[in-house]
């Protein structure tokens, strides 16, 4: 199979069954879906190395705003 | 607009204001997660290329260029070594040296015609299969790692993974190698398709190559190119 079309399957699936579990899990932190979102998706860059158009903006912004996710849970932290 | 990219559209034009009502109306996270989700795959497929020509068809056009070069290998009776070396003109040439192995022509003039003269010394020019492959502005502008994983691994799939090591000679291992070559002339002047297309990627981007040995192993291809001076 093209991995192209892998790596969109395999991010779909893991998509697919990431929001299920986490609510059966109780998870209410939408922050925490985000993350486990993001780890998805470079994990699957990492193995399945599709080819992208242009940059990777999507990679940018998925780390831009879990940089942001692990910033504000740090400050919570030393806030408190 | 190819209809994949509609979709892409669609699917991320649906899932935003799903993510923003089911966030602001609804304040249910798991929706507003499954609208999130859906907002990064549909960003990741408009990311994705789609190619016209798919893999296997270009694969079958170089393969099927082998013919009509080892008719012309046969009808010269050569069998030596050859030479890829760039020309002015931007495009890889194949010199194959008759009447004995003496180096690559020094001019860097393009050929004309099949016998090219250059310094006393007599060479049959053919064009390899990648020549074209390999001016593309997009593989020229890469590194020579990056433009033989693109074209070996993403265009033609002609392997799954690819090492390269410098040191002197460049050794290229390919793994799990999907071409079917039989043409036994083509094999000794150009080197298998893979090191010929290799070959053609190191003389376009580093100087005047030539297929030294080519080692088969189970599961992988070992290649090694000795890149001359120019």
């Amino acid at each position: 199979m093209n991995k192209n079309a892998l790596f969109n399957l395999v991010l779909g699936a893991m998509i697919a069954v990431t929001v299920p579990v986490l609510a059966a899990l109780g998870e209410s932190r939408l922050d925490a879906y985000v993350s486990i979102f993001t780890l998805e998706y470079f994990v699957s860059l990492a193995v399945i190395r599709p080819r992208r158009r242009t940059r990777d903006f999507l990679a940018g912004a998925l780390l831009a705003v879990f940089f942001l996710i692990v910033g504000f849970r740090v400050a919570e932290i030393l806030l408190t | 607009m190819e209809k994949f990219y509609l979709f892409a559209a669609g699917l991320l034009g649906f899932s935003v204001p799903f993510a923003a009502a089911s966030f602001l109306i609804l304040g249910s996270v798991p929706l507003t997660a499954l609208g999130i989700g859906l907002a990064i795959l549909a960003a990741s497929m408009l990311l994705t290329p789609i190619r016209v020509v798919p893999p296997q068809a270009i694969r079958a056009m170089l393969e099927g260029s082998i013919s009509s070069l080892e008719a012309i290998l046969e009808e010269f009776k050569v069998s030596e070594k050859g030479y890829y070396v760039r020309a002015v003109d931007g495009r890889v040439y194949v010199y194959v040296p008759l009447g004995g192995d003496h180096g690559p022509p020094r001019s860097e003039q393009a050929p004309q015609g099949l016998i090219h003269r250059d310094d006393g010394s007599r060479y049959l020019v053919l064009v390899p299969p990648a020549s074209e492959l390999v001016r593309s502005p997009e593989i020229s502008s890469m590194s020579f790692e990056s433009a033989v994983g693109y074209v070996m691994i993403d265009l033609t799939e002609l392997a799954d993974s690819i090492e390269v090591v410098t040191d002197g000679f460049i050794t290229i291992r390919l793994r799990s190698v999907k071409s079917h070559v039989s043409a036994w002339r083509f094999k000794q002047v150009f080197g298998s398709l893979e090191a010929s297309i290799a070959a053609c990627i190191a003389a376009n981007l580093l100087g005047p190559t030539r297929v030294v040995d080519e080692l088969e192993e189970p599961g992988s291809k070992v290649i090694v190119l000795e890149v001359r001076p120019t």
